[in-house]
């Protein structure tokens, strides 16, 4: 626990009440911070500094903000005395350990194909300590045969030279490391090994129960030929067990390390390692410049083993990603607890909680972010990154996230006459023609912004009056007709560029800021999260017209990625789709003119449901023939299912045999119906 | 002299005047023939009679009272009406043609003036290696430009001269490959057999075009910009009105030249006619996609479209970079081959160094990022607070700065740590006045955090400023464009340095770089030099890092979503209506708008457009829409067709697909822009 900064043991004070609760809190915090300093650690190849606490919030770190955003989340969950979704957690945790120890674990099961490797490895075994280096030295000694020379002899020589310098450092790093008293990255690298294997008992545990989940999770990473290793099979009778084991040694770091090294040990007598040393090193030095040809046997299999090391660098250097756990409400104020890496786009996590959440697939599947100390809101475009947007929240934020079905996503989409044509009131429009106008406004060598115009109100920086303005837009911004002038173009005002703003619903604000009408749009950088002068409001006079600025503003900034957005998520659609058209043609071909209810009720809030060109959850929901109970299920079936089981129960949920898990989705369906 | 058959069959004398180029003269020459001779026998007769040893093959008959071609050589002159009276002209069917590109420079080539100017039109882009002819024409200068181009035709008559690039050598010598010796493979021209026109062997002829590497060049290379001078006297259109006018002179896609009364030698220009600019590509485009640019840039520049100031920033600074990146491709280029190879060798060099090995360098990669490490001087706007800078050490690195009290204290806390990524930044600079500032607008929580960071030197600035730019897109110096962002900043520091320097308008170097000839003048009366240098540096930021291609994409992008883009004006009369109304016609749409206000009336989309005809008798254009809208007008301000083919020509160009090859559905074209037939 000494490694832990202060910022994490702040939350820990904070915590009150529940013992376990906080220990669990604890335990992650651990965690997490683990893993933070881990990716640290592999930022600079210099000792360590003692981190410093900066004074200002601008200057904190990425990676303390995302550990600290993380911790935001489970406090409150843990404060409200839900059951947060901790097994789901552990799961991603452990993918993640997996990612980072990868590299050991597939090293391992080569060299059990490849035994008669093995016995050059004497050396190894001393300095077991290093985890670090573990398994990218042992997977670069794996093959002593030459490989075919199709690389140039000046790359050879210039990835020998590094190699070299590399393991120089990591030499030093170590000998440094080792006089510390602190738990160094490569303990906690091992550590992580000792988990991956908790990961495999688990996803082997599943795979005797379902033919399925095996399938699947086998792919996913792990080596088919542990399933034949005793000790770990001996694990799969108690199933409880691993995951608590895991949880000790996460809340005792001195402990675990020792836990740990009894795993490696176990691990050293299957798989015996070979680490990188000095020699090889020297050795390496040595062969720079040669020829390929020349070179000895020793020699050759130092070059490989340096490539091999700079093959593993890469891989650690893809596994320094930031992840964050994040907490995301439902729209039936229950919430799920997840992890989300920083390369995962809005898409992917919304895909992700789709499947979580057994709701069927619809493209009107939204996040959406709101920011209630401003009272807006936002639904996160498809392609944008979550944990960019997450990371501009304050660490005393009140913003939430929520999963919610917004028709307003993709309304623009479903009825582009509304809002492409620049028209005042809505029609109806052939779905060819809606066809060609999106082609038209979206695959030309440039997007057409729509010609959107009029009379909307603006409010005054800091006061709570608001003025009527002519505004205009245009793809290089929004205008306004100054007075006196008439609508030219050269005359008019910017009033802003969208580069760096986004554009947000507001809420209420008739009484909050004595706006007009309660159809308000904000617009402001994603990093100001208060009261600002930099955020501009408008207020326009009805919802319709709201909408076709919001849509105008978002094709203005986002263009053609906009609609390759909407096609994904049809794509998305159309799996469930094909099991389900088999008995809903008729269903399809009438909902084709499901247009007409929204043009009578003209736009008033939430009405836009032209569903015409998707495929509307209510329709797979409301499907009850076997089909689509067999496609869910499958669908299901083919995902880990004990990502959504509570944290107390995990053996019982996650032993449901296949035919129940359709049942399990089916029951989802009619509560969220 | 005359055998017996002549008489038997009723002959007589048909007079033909020969445009004999050697001699350079009209002759006269009388046949004797009878009503039943073909064309093609007229022809035969006519050079054997004349007698000179020369390549016929291009020859055909025109006639001249009709404005006609003779071109179907079977036909007799009977089926063609062709009887004593008439004028025949025995004239090469390739002329000579002066054409103003849209880049403003003048070609001169041999067009063929007896096929349809569609065709010709094609024939001309093969030459100059621009695919997608249908989507340019042949315009006819407007009276109104060229009243306004005498005054300074007078005085600039040589350089216009000068200026026109000959892409047929065949009038110097004959044994060129462009010269018509291709065709006398056989004596008589090969015809089409469907509509009569001579086959022109295109394909081999054209082959490969006459655009030597260096004329390419000429047309593919943007030019520099021109002088304020130049842009202030050429024609401005002001009104919509004056829009309709110039777009009257479009020639008729469907028949030749000759018969629009097109002379041999006379300027027309070639012009990007419908807005629709299929599959854009770097990769062939060289050509169209400069031509484009050029044509795009003219119609900013000549106000012919309007935007916004900020817009014309935009463009400016892309012209900027354009022009800049122009310039360097010139040298580049006078360079022989091996010269490129080395300079080649040095830019990839220098990549390597920049990026550190990139691929088989990871450990660097990981560890090495470069930094930047100095004194500045650093002002924070606060209320109350007079205007005070203030020395500190600041580190650069990675995307963020950080700031000490003095160096020696790096190693410790900062003061503040700036993190630059997702920020705004402006320049600051005066280079008159010696300063050179860095304006920074953060964004946090509550507002953005306004920073002001001020360089002693130029290359400090440059620098520093190029570091932050590509901070704030999120990478680090370690990018390979940190060095040239360093070294365009640099160099625009010298334009601004230039424009201040009172010796300006003499030397035609400074005003390749002078701002005004980026924009408007209309918008450079509005703003002292100074001023637009520094607004149109402010949005040279954004562009500095694009190459040349993409960023001359960029600017024909920034022009096609001006509101205004790809609408074509014409004065018309309503059915029904009493006043007149102009008539905007896009690729997608039809716009009625009143000529007095300039504001849109209705629209109509070609998408629900069910039929529309025109009646040649009262040429009147009747449109029918959906839901029994139905529209006819008369056009005012050019002929019918012109209108007509408007419309049926985007209506034939949304009928393109990528899918399809790239052979020109002509026919269908004049299905639909044709009318009568």
């Amino acid at each position: 626990m000494e490694q832990l900064s202060d910022e994490e043991i702040d939350h820990g004070a904070e915590e009150d009440s529940d013992k376990e609760d906080q220990d669990l809190d604890k335990m992650f915090g651990a965690w997490l911070g683990e893993l933070d300093k881990l990716t640290q650690s592999l930022d600079s190849d210099k000792p360590k500094e003692p981190v410093k606490r900066s004074p200002l919030r601008q200057e904190t770190n990425m990676a303390n903000f995302s550990y600290r955003f993380s911790i935001y989340n489970l406090n409150e969950a843990l404060n409200q005395g839900e059951t947060v979704d901790l097994d789901a957690l552990m799961a991603d945790l452990c993918s993640i350990e997996q990612e980072l120890s990868s590299i050991g674990s597939g090293n391992s099961k080569r060299q059990v194909t490849e035994p008669k490797v093995t016995q050059k490895l004497p050396v190894s075994r001393q300095t077991s300590k290093h985890g670090t280096l573990r398994g990218l030295s042992s997977s670069s000694t794996r093959t002593t045969k030459p490989s075919p020379a199709n690389y140039s002899l000046d790359d050879i020589t210039a990835q020998l030279e590094q190699a070299s310098l590399s393991m120089d450092e990591a030499a030093q790093q170590s000998v440094v490391e080792d006089s510390k008293p602190l738990v160094t990255n490569q303990h906690r690298r091992t550590a992580s090994a000792g988990t991956v294997s908790d990961a495999e008992v688990r996803s082997i545990s599943n795979s005797s129960r379902s033919s399925i989940t095996s399938a699947a999770s086998s792919m996913d990473s792990l080596d088919i030929d542990k399933v034949i290793r005793p000790q770990e099979l001996d694990l799969t009778t108690h199933q409880g067990q691993p995951i608590t084991e895991h949880a000790i040694s996460l809340r005792c770091p001195s402990k675990q390390a020792k836990h740990h090294s009894d795993v490696t040990e176990e691990q050293a007598e299957l798989t015996p390692h070979s680490y990188l040393d000095r020699e090889t090193s020297l050795l390496l030095r040595n062969i720079a410049g040669k020829p390929s040809h020349l070179l000895t046997k020793e020699e050759q299999a130092a070059k490989l083993k340096a490539e091999k090391i700079r093959v593993a660098l890469e891989k650690i250097k893809e596994a320094q990603v930031k992840k964050l756990v994040i907490r995301v409400h439902m729209s039936d104020d229950s919430s799920k607890t997840m992890m989300v890496d920083e390369r995962q786009t809005v898409r992917q996590v919304l895909d992700n909680l789709m499947d979580k959440s057994h709701c069927g697939y619809s493209l009107d599947w939204s996040l959406v972010e709101t920011i209630s100390e401003l009272q807006m809101e936002r639904i996160f475009e498809d392609h944008e990154n979550l944990v960019e947007n997450l990371l501009n929240w304050t660490r005393d934020s009140q913003n939430k996230l929520i999963f919610m079905e917004r028709i307003e996503k993709y309304a623009l989409f479903k009825n582009p006459q509304n809002y492409l044509l620049g028209k005042k009131e809505t029609v109806e429009m052939a779905d060819r023609n809606k066809e060609v106008l999106l082609e038209e406004c979206f695959c030309g060598s440039s997007v057409t912004v729509p010609e959107i115009e009029g009379v909307l109100w603006l409010k005054d920086d800091g006061k709570k009056s608001w003025k009527k303005r002519y505004f205009l837009l245009r793809a290089s911004g929004i205008y306004y007709v100054p007075k006196g002038k008439a609508k030219v173009s050269r005359d008019l005002v910017c009033f802003l560029q969208l580069d760096h703003v986004n554009v947000y619903y507001g809420q209420d604000y008739r009484s909050k800021y004595k706006a007009p009408t309660d159809c308000c749009l904000a617009l402001k950088h994603p990093q100001i999260q208060k009261k600002s002068q930099y955020i501009k409001y408008l207020c326009c006079d009805d919802v319709r017209t709201l909408h076709q600025w919001v849509n105008g503003i978002r094709i203005a900034k986002y263009g053609k990625q906009l609609y390759t957005n909407y096609q994904e998520a049809l794509k998305r659609t159309e799996p469930a789709y094909d099991w389900t058209s088999l008995s809903s043609s008729s269903i399809k071909s009438g909902s084709s003119s499901s247009s007409i209810p929204e043009s009578q009720s003209n736009h008033s809030n939430q009405s836009d449901s032209g569903m015409s060109d998707t495929l509307p959850t209510g329709h797979i929901r409301s499907q009850s023939t076997v089909s689509s109970i067999f496609s869910e299920a499958w669908k299901r079936g083919t995902q880990l299912e004990e990502s959504s089981k509570p944290w107390t129960s995990p053996c019982t949920q996650s032993g449901l045999a296949l035919p129940s898990v359709g049942v399990v989705s089916m029951s989802h369906h009619v509560r969220l119906n | 002299m005359l055998s017996s058959s002549d008489f038997a069959s009723a002959s007589w004398e048909l007079v033909v005047r020969v445009d004999h180029e050697i001699e350079k003269q009209l002759k006269d020459i009388t046949l004797r023939v009878s009503g039943d001779l073909h064309i093609g026998g007229v022809m035969l007769k006519l050079v054997e009679q004349m007698n000179i040893a020369q390549d016929w093959s291009d020859f055909a008959l025109w006639w001249e009272q009709k404005r006609c071609w003779l071109l179907k050589t079977h036909w007799t002159l009977d089926k063609c009406g062709v009887q004593a009276d008439a004028n025949l002209l025995f004239t090469p069917q390739h002329k000579m043609l002066r054409l103003r590109l849209p880049n403003a420079k003048t070609v001169r080539l041999r067009v063929s003036f007896s096929a349809v100017v569609f065709k010709a039109v094609a024939d001309i882009c093969k030459v100059l290696n621009i695919r997608r002819p249908e989507e340019l024409s042949l315009l006819k200068p407007s009276g109104d430009y060229s009243k306004k181009k005498k005054k300074k035709d007078k005085n600039n008559k040589e350089p216009v001269i000068e200026d026109v690039l000959n892409l047929d050598s065949s009038s110097t010598s004959s044994g060129s490959p462009v010269s018509p010796g291709l065709y006398s493979k056989t004596m008589t021209p090969t015809y089409d057999p469907i509509n009569g026109m001579p086959a022109l062997s295109t394909m081999t002829w054209f082959g490969d075009s006459p655009l030597t590497e260096q004329n390419c060049n000429v047309l593919a290379f943007s030019q520099p910009p021109p002088s304020p001078d130049v842009l202030a006297d050429m024609f401005q259109p002001r009104s919509l009105v004056d829009k309709a006018k110039m777009n009257a002179g479009w020639l008729d896609s469907s028949r030749s030249l000759m018969e629009q009364n097109i002379q041999e030698d006379e300027q027309l220009l070639l012009r990007f006619k419908y807005y629709t600019f299929f599959d854009l590509n770097p990769k062939y485009d060289a050509v169209r996609i400069n031509q484009l640019y050029e044509q795009a840039r003219w119609a900013v520049l000549l106000e012919e479209i309007d935007c916004t100031e900020e817009e014309m920033l935009i463009f400016a600074a892309l012209q900027y970079h354009i022009s800049k990146l122009s310039q360097c491709a010139d040298i580049q280029d006078f360079a022989t081959k091996s010269e490129v190879d080395e300079v080649e060798a040095a830019l990839s060099s220098l990549e390597v160094t920049l990026e550190g090995g990139k691929a088989d360098n990871t450990l660097e990669d990981i560890t090495d990022i470069p930094k930047l490490a100095d004194y500045l001087k650093l002002f924070r706007p606060k209320k109350l607070m007079l205007k005070a800078f203030k020395q500190y050490w600041f580190v650069f690195k990675d995307t963020s700065i950080a700031y000490f009290k003095n160096k020696e204290l790096e190693q410790g806390e900062p003061i503040e740590k700036l993190n630059i990524r997702g920020c705004e930044i402006a320049p600051d600079v005066n280079v008159a006045g010696r300063k050179f500032g860095i304006k920074l607008l953060i964004p946090v929580a509550d507002g953005m955090n306004e920073v002001y960071l001020r360089c002693d030197h130029e290359d400090q600035y440059a620098r520093w400023m190029a570091a932050c730019i590509l901070a704030s897109k999120g990478k680090t110096m370690a990018d390979s464009s940190y060095q040239p962002e360093v070294i365009s900043i640099l160099s625009f520091l010298k334009m601004k340095n230039r424009n201040s320097s009172p010796l300006v308008a003499s030397s035609m170097e400074s005003m390749d770089m002078n701002p005004e000839c980026l924009v408007s003048p209309r918008c450079a009366k509005k703003h002292k030099s100074k001023q637009l240098a520094a607004r149109i540096l402010e949005a040279h930021h954004n562009v500095a890092q694009m190459p040349l291609v993409e960023a001359k994409l960029q600017f024909i992008q920034a022009w096609q979503s001006l509101p205004e883009f790809g609408l074509t004006y014409y004065l018309v009369r309503f059915k029904g209506s009493k006043k007149d109304d102009i008539l905007g016609v896009s690729y997608n749409r039809l716009i009625r708008i009143d000529a007095v206000t300039g504001i849109p009336v209705t629209t109509w989309r070609f998408s629900n457009m069910k039929q529309w005809n025109v009646n040649w008798e009262i040429r009147q254009v009747a449109i029918e829409f959906d839901q029994n809208v139905s529209i006819a007008f008369t056009c005012l301000s050019a002929d019918c067709k012109i209108v007509h083919e408007y419309i049926g020509g985007y209506i034939f160009l949304s009928t393109r697909s990528k899918d399809q090859n790239e052979t020109l559905d002509e026919d269908l074209f004049h299905k639909l822009t044709g009318g009568q037939d």
